[in-house]
């Protein structure tokens, strides 16, 4: 039963990964030429790095939280 | 494992690495050129003499022919795959400059791999990466059978395409600064993802390789092909093991399953798992004889 769920887990990745890029492609075709071609003006590159920082702290939610926890006043 | 161990334990493979750079980025491109000199070719050699993407799309765009007509781009694509099959992925782990340029960049910037990222399961790691192949295919697919009428789609195997970032990029360090008109921001992004996303944030600093490069994704598939064949792989023999997991953490493609078997798509032999065991856990197999389930 579990390999069957891994089975449909793993199926379900590849097809949002087969889905994805694609359409990445699509969102992106902009860049191709200049920032100011684009509605974002630049802000991809901002968005990047706080993309990284936000998965990082989705990775350390629990540290946060207990780091929190710790911290508060009750 | 300090630095000077690492060195030495690996020093035939970054040795490698480094001539792989002199091989196939100009103005080097020693390999090409030599190519080149045989078939009487004027041509400037560079890393774009043959290309890691563009061919699997033109085939679905009815450009067969723009591979086999190139008999550089057609020998090197079938010599990287068919190699693939009786050594495994060599040309990923030893010889690829894009590879070892984020690797060589990840082992440099001293972040620990608790502020990395990586997926733990090898599997969805695998699956994530033939997506994106499915799914650049899928493009190569629209665009060919013109299903979708866009020339931005059509032009995206260079546009964000970290080879071709890097030979600009060499090019410009080597006299030829002309090369960074090319630059844009899709160029940066790719710089981003590749380095920086992939390089420094991502354990073992091959996040472009396991889920951008379409050879390498190619690669993985005839590497287990091949294991399956009995050619040439890794093998975990687990009556020596003590799981102290120190191949799974420090294995740059993700490849070392929970039970310490090894998931042939994402393996490139490099021997880091076996160089870093302590225990002599894993070594390259030959033959399907001596294959013993783990």
């Amino acid at each position: 039963m579990s390999s069957l769920r891994e089975r449909v887990r793993g199926l379900w990745v590849f097809a949002v990964a087969a889905s994805a890029a694609p359409l990445s492609y699509l969102v992106s075709f902009p860049c191709g030429g200049a920032c100011l071609s684009c509605p974002m003006t630049g802000a991809c590159l901002l968005v990047t790095p706080l993309a990284v920082l936000l998965v990082l702290a989705v990775k350390f939610s629990r540290r946060i939280k207990s780091f929190f926890l710790r911290h508060s006043d009750k | 494992m300090t630095v000077r161990e690492t060195l030495s334990k690996n020093k035939w493979r970054y040795l490698a690495l480094a001539l792989g750079f002199f091989l196939f980025v100009g103005p080097f491109a020693l390999a090409v050129r030599g190519v080149y000199f045989i078939l009487d070719n004027q041509a400037a050699a560079t890393l774009h003499s043959f290309c890691f993407r563009m061919p699997i799309s033109w085939i679905f765009e009815g450009r067969f022919y723009s591979i086999v007509s190139s008999l550089v781009m057609a020998g090197f694509g079938f010599s990287v795959i068919v190699i693939s099959i009786f050594l495994g992925p060599l040309f990923c782990g030893w010889l690829c400059p894009v590879g070892a340029i984020s690797e060589g960049l990840s082992r440099a910037i001293p972040i620990p791999n608790k502020y990395r990222l990586r997926i733990k399961d090898p599997g969805l790691t695998s699956m994530l990466r033939y997506g994106f192949l499915a799914g650049f295919v899928l493009v190569g697919m629209l665009t060919g059978y013109s299903l979708v009428e866009s020339s931005e789609l059509s032009t995206v195997c260079c546009r964000y395409c970290a080879s071709s970032q890097l030979q600009n990029l060499a090019s410009a360090v080597f006299g030829d600064p002309l090369t960074l008109q090319y630059w844009h921001t899709g160029a940066i992004i790719v710089l981003v993802a590749w380095l920086v996303i992939g390089g420094v944030f991502m354990v073992g600093g091959r996040g472009w390789c396991l889920f951008f490069c379409p050879l390498g994704a190619l690669s993985g598939l005839a590497h287990k092909l091949g294991a399956k064949l009995g050619f040439l792989r890794m093998e975990h023999d687990a009556s020596k093991c003590k799981n102290c997991k120190e191949c799974s953490d420090k294995c740059m493609m993700w490849a070392i399953k929970s039970d310490k078997t090894v998931e042939r798509t994402l393996c490139m032999n490099c021997k880091e798992c076996a160089n870093r065991c302590p225990y002599g856990s894993y070594s390259l197999k030959w033959g399907r004889k001596n294959v013993k389930p783990s």
